[in-house]
């Protein structure tokens, strides 16, 4: 290009910035702080109290027991593994007919789908004993849409030989997307594996903005601290519908400066600081489809009589969304940055 | 701005990194320029047989005649590649050091428009704002000023040369009348010259083997990267301080405690006073990663600092590219060079707070993932050779020689190595990297194939690496004077991820950066072993290895690769290219000094009482002999090694077979030492023979 074209591409490099910066869609790059709404991520929550009596519920999270249940850990009696459930119609079909029931409704679902992106479930997060002895404030970068959590029923010898496994705090987040508005919805609640009962701790939303779109409808949102140190960055996580297409997306790594995670639901939130000489940084991989299948029928995808059907494929890659926040001393603020990148090599899969 | 001062001084202070010199020796003379003289012609044919003496000729004040190029660049980094608009074209100037001469490509076009002979090897050019062409010639340690016609299609002239520090290769400009600066490779100096005159108003001390530099703060500041050493150096141009950040790798639990430590101690201050504080506690931890290293190690050392880009927007960053080396524990015998089962090399992305003087710490994160062999993982960028930021996208452009690639990080992110965001393979040997920010393009120079890649950075990530649309390729015809052997041996030696030479992707330069050392002692099946110089000290200077067992060069090439693990492979006519490459390449020869303290260390060394010259004699200072000089170890498999070569030994330590001495103060110093009969010296006499061992 000659520097006739210059003017017509500086503008159309200043476009892509204000973009980023007002929340619009880019490809990666760093961020304005200025178009981003104000929201906190609350610690994870300390002094958890002894127990929480089974009369206690929350709406959102519900605890549930499989009708058989094998035992807890270690065969010791009064020890037992609990899911926890968005929703108490789920819950209770978790408690009738174990987890099959509730993946064949699954299943059912996404055959009459056949195709096409739906939003993901509500994840659950739940804290680790070192977040309860107060070691850590932060709540791991781990993700589940149906989380097992291990208690011990008070009085029995499981109680004993396990005195430090108490009540857990766990956090429940669902990504709300419409065209006008982004928001993670949040529940926190304590937790008793030993007794099935759930007290609520709290009950917000915090206000995001898409701030980045990837290949395969990988969407970044974003939201910044209030004392303005750190921005909280939710990756929405598209689930895509069909039988031989589920799982795509589901595989999400997640590696937050010295600790890692996975998500298996509908997105992964870290929440990252930076002050002058430091910052911080998270990569989220997750599997997207990068060609489609061709529909049945077309392009010689229909089957001719007396004859297998043609094979039909789509290709799938890793892609990596690197989040970060940090900032030198001539930084006014913070700096943060949102891109993608490939991981290995396109591999391709039958679509049955 | 904070620098840290450390009161060593000299080649005790070269040799270990971390410390930070003070050196301003003051204006040299000026360089005798005879005004009004205008443009001279030089050298019109290849350089290679030129191996005068640098002079200063012609007039460096002479300004461009006609329409002048204008560079793209903002930052006055200069590399082996310059863009700049010239006329109504997008230029790319090249250092094509094989040819000696510069090369100018009409990127638009697609075409060479014309070719400059330099009567010297180029190794970095930059352009600056008024349209002049300053150009680094490494072997002639001169800087030249190039001029243009009166248009881009007109033949240019070279203005002038002036000698400057030997083995000249970083290239900076800074902005406005902002000095020039030029990094000296073997001396381990940095000259600030006037870019108007280049009369040299300053030289400062570096720590050793400097390759690229960077201005930032306005100019105020100068980042230099180190081929070794672990070490970036940041440089007050105001203050003539030289500090040094160390780049060691980083642990997690370090971080943890360290982010902890800063929430406790600063909590949410804001202001000078907790920037200050900050700086403080990081300062602090940059020291105590130093001292535990030198004590302890069990960290990863950073080699490879070719390349230094800084951020424009915002400003204050600087990034250089440079890979975390594990070579193995001290005591231990293993079965090759270093850890047998891990990855000895691991890719990193300094980042330099250029405000603080300290590293970005995080930075420095050790990517776990990349400690271990695995198929999936891409290949590594092993010999970063250039870098260059795309504002726009925010993406840093680092040029991989050996694995011929140009892989992009998040320039902004605090561990871009972790934040990769593109690769583009690109023709063999990529030595240099622009970005033209206004059409969305990068231009890479490959040295061995003689090639420019023009790549695409639109933000179409869904296009393959290799997708024809990302990028086009212009032959530069011809040019390259040397046999087909040596070009051969070049390219082989820097061939990383090449399985017949190294198991994990090394390459021979990993090691032997420019054929040099990388200042490192690595674990071998025969003991702690420091990486020796091969330029200038192969010819003549058998046996080979520590413990001369090998009689002849091909036995003892045969057996490195074989303690690299690769699967074998190389042919005879591969192997024997790669010891011709190496015996071409130039001698770390420095500026000859002859002081009275030198001469006194001479006759020293060639006493009989030191006793020096019993063994360290003829022109490479070995005698080709095994001797017990009750310096074996318990990982050691014998008690005697072949006396070691001096030439060059002032050039870096660590010394002796397994680097105990960091340096030759500390070696001499030793009371326990049975080399030599040194130890009834003064303190005077002792510096004396130091002094002439660097000249050597």
């Amino acid at each position: 290009m000659t520097r006739a074209n210059v003017a017509i591409s500086a503008l159309v490099s200043v476009g892509v910035l204000i973009l980023a910066g007002l929340g619009g869609v880019a490809h990666g790059g760093s961020l304005s702080l200025d178009g981003l709404p104000v929201a906190e991520v609350d610690a994870v929550p300390r002094e958890a109290p002894d127990d929480v009596p089974a009369s206690e519920h929350t709406p959102g999270i519900h605890p549930a027991l499989p009708p058989q249940s094998a035992g807890g850990f270690g065969g010791v009696e009064g020890s037992q593994y609990v899911n926890l459930f968005p929703s108490e119609d789920e819950a209770e079909e978790h408690r009738s007919g174990g987890l099959g029931a509730v993946f064949r409704k699954a299943m059912d679902h996404i055959d009459e789908a056949a195709g096409g992106i739906e939003p993901g479930p509500p994840c659950f997060v739940v804290a680790h004993d070192w977040h309860m002895r107060g070691d850590d404030v932060r709540w791991p970068p781990s993700y589940e849409a149906r989380p097992s959590v291990h208690g011990v029923i008070k009085g029995t010898p499981a109680a004993q030989q396990y005195p430090n496994i108490g009540v857990r705090a766990v956090r429940r987040e669902r990504l709300e997307v419409t065209k006008e508005q982004a928001a993670l919805e949040v529940i926190q609640a304590w937790v008793d594996a030993g007794t099935l009962g759930v007290r609520e701790i709290s009950r917000s939303t915090m206000p995001l903005i898409e701030v980045a779109k990837g290949p395969g409808d990988v969407a970044v949102y974003a939201a910044k601290s209030k004392k303005g140190d750190g921005v909280h960055f939710v990756v929405g996580l598209p689930r895509r519908k069909g039988r031989s297409l589920m799982h795509v997306g589901r595989h999400v790594q997640i590696f937050a400066g010295d600790t890692s995670g996975h998500s298996d639901c509908g997105h992964a939130r870290l929440s990252l600081r930076a002050r002058p000489g430091f910052g911080e940084q998270a990569l989220v991989q997750v599997e997207v489809v990068v060609a489609e299948p061709p529909p049945p029928g077309d392009g010689g995808g229909a089957p001719t009589p007396g004859e297998p059907a043609p094979i039909r494929e789509m290709r799938l890659r890793n892609l990596a969304v690197h989040l970060a926040v940090s900032q030198t001393a001539s930084d006014e603020g913070i700096v943060p940055t949102v891109s993608f990148g490939w991981v290995g090599r396109e591999r391709r899969q039958e679509v049955y | 701005m904070h620098l840290r001062t450390h009161s060593a001084v000299g080649a005790a202070a070269r040799a270990a990194f971390g410390v930070v010199f003070a050196l301003a020796l003051g204006q040299t003379a000026g360089c005798g320029s005879s005004r009004d003289r205008g443009p001279v012609e030089v050298a019109t044919t290849a350089r290679r047989s030129s191996k005068a003496p640098a002079v200063d000729v012609g007039d460096c004040s002479a300004r461009p005649a006609g329409d002048a190029p204008r560079p793209l660049d903002r930052t006055g980094v200069g590399g082996a590649v310059a863009l700049a608009d010239w006329g109504d074209r997008t230029v790319a100037f090249l250092a094509d050091e094989a040819a000696g001469q510069l090369v100018v490509v009409d990127v638009d076009a697609a075409r060479v428009m014309g070719t400059h002979a330099l009567g010297g090897e180029p190794s970095a050019v930059a352009v600056s704002e008024e349209g002049r062409i300053f150009v680094t010639l490494r072997d002639r340690s001169s800087v030249a000023v190039v001029l243009g016609g009166t248009d881009a299609s007109a033949p240019m002239a070279t203005a002038c040369r002036r000698r400057t520090v030997v083995e000249p290769r970083g290239l900076a400009i800074a902005p406005g009348s902002g000095p020039l600066l030029v990094v000296g490779a073997v001396d381990a100096e940095l000259a600030v010259l006037d870019p108007k005159t280049l009369v040299e108003r300053r030289r400062l001390e570096l720590p050793r083997e400097p390759r690229a530099v960077a201005l930032v703060d306005e100019g105020r500041k100068a980042v230099v990267s180190h081929a070794v050493g672990s070490v970036a150096s940041v440089v007050d141009l105001e203050g003539l301080e030289v500090g040094a950040v160390p780049l060691l790798s980083r642990h997690d639990h370090e971080l943890h405690e360290l982010s902890k430590r800063i929430d406790e101690e600063v909590g949410d201050e804001q202001g000078d006073g907790a920037q200050a504080k900050v700086l403080e506690i990081l300062s602090e931890f940059e020291t105590t990663i130093e001292d535990e290293s030198r004590r302890y190690g069990g960290r990863r050392r950073a080699v490879q600092g070719f390349a230094v880009a800084a951020t424009t927007k915002p400003t204050g960053r600087v990034l250089l590219p440079q890979v975390l080396v594990d070579s193995g524990g001290p005591d231990r015998r293993t079965d090759g060079y270093g850890e047998p089962h891990g990855v000895t090399e691991v890719p990193s992305v300094a980042v330099v707070d250029a405000a603080l003087g300290v590293a970005m710490q995080s930075s420095l994160r050790l990517d776990h993932r990349m400690t271990y062999r695995n198929d999936d993982q891409p290949e590594r960028c092993l010999l970063p050779r250039s870098a260059a930021i795309d504002e726009q996208s925010g993406m840093l452009l680092v040029a991989c020689l050996g694995s011929d690639m140009v892989v992009a990080y998040d320039a902004l992110a605090p561990e871009p190595a972790r934040a990769e965001r593109r690769r583009w393979r690109v023709a063999a040997g990529p030595v240099g990297v622009a970005v033209d920010r206004f059409d969305r393009r990068a231009v890479v120079w490959s040295k061995f194939d003689r090639v420019v890649s023009v790549l695409s950075l639109g933000e179409d990530l869904v296009s393959s690496d290799t997708d024809p649309r990302s990028m086009r390729r212009i032959e530069i015809a011809g040019g390259d004077p040397r046999s087909v052997e040596l070009i051969l041996g070049e390219s082989l030696f820097h061939a990383t991820n090449d399985g017949r030479i190294a198991r994990d992707g090394r390459a021979c330069a990993s090691c032997h950066p420019d054929g040099r050392d990388d200042g490192l002692v690595w674990s071998t099946p025969d003991g702690a072993r420091r990486t020796p110089i091969l330029a200038g000290r192969l010819k003549g200077s058998a046996p080979y290895g520590w413990d001369g067992s090998d009689r002849d060069l091909d036995a003892h090439v045969e057996e490195a690769l074989r303690r690299l693990g690769g699967v074998g492979g190389l042919r005879s006519i591969e192997q024997r290219a790669i010891l011709r490459y190496l015996e071409s390449l130039s001698p770390l020869a420095g500026q000859p000094k002859e002081t009275p303290k030198v001469r006194r260390g001479r006759e020293i060394f060639s006493s009989k009482q030191a006793g020096c010259a019993d063994c360290h004699r003829g022109p490479l200072f070995q005698d080709g002999a095994l001797h017990d000089v009750g310096s074996a170890t318990r990982a050691d498999r014998g008690p005697r090694f072949d006396t070691p070569s001096l030439r060059f030994v002032g050039r870096g330590g660590p010394y002796f077979h397994d680097g105990r001495y960091p340096t030759l103060e500390a070696l001499l110093a030793d009371e326990t030492r049975k080399m030599g009969h040194t130890r009834h010296l003064s303190e005077a006499d002792r510096e004396a023979l130091v002094a002439y061992l660097e000249t050597l």
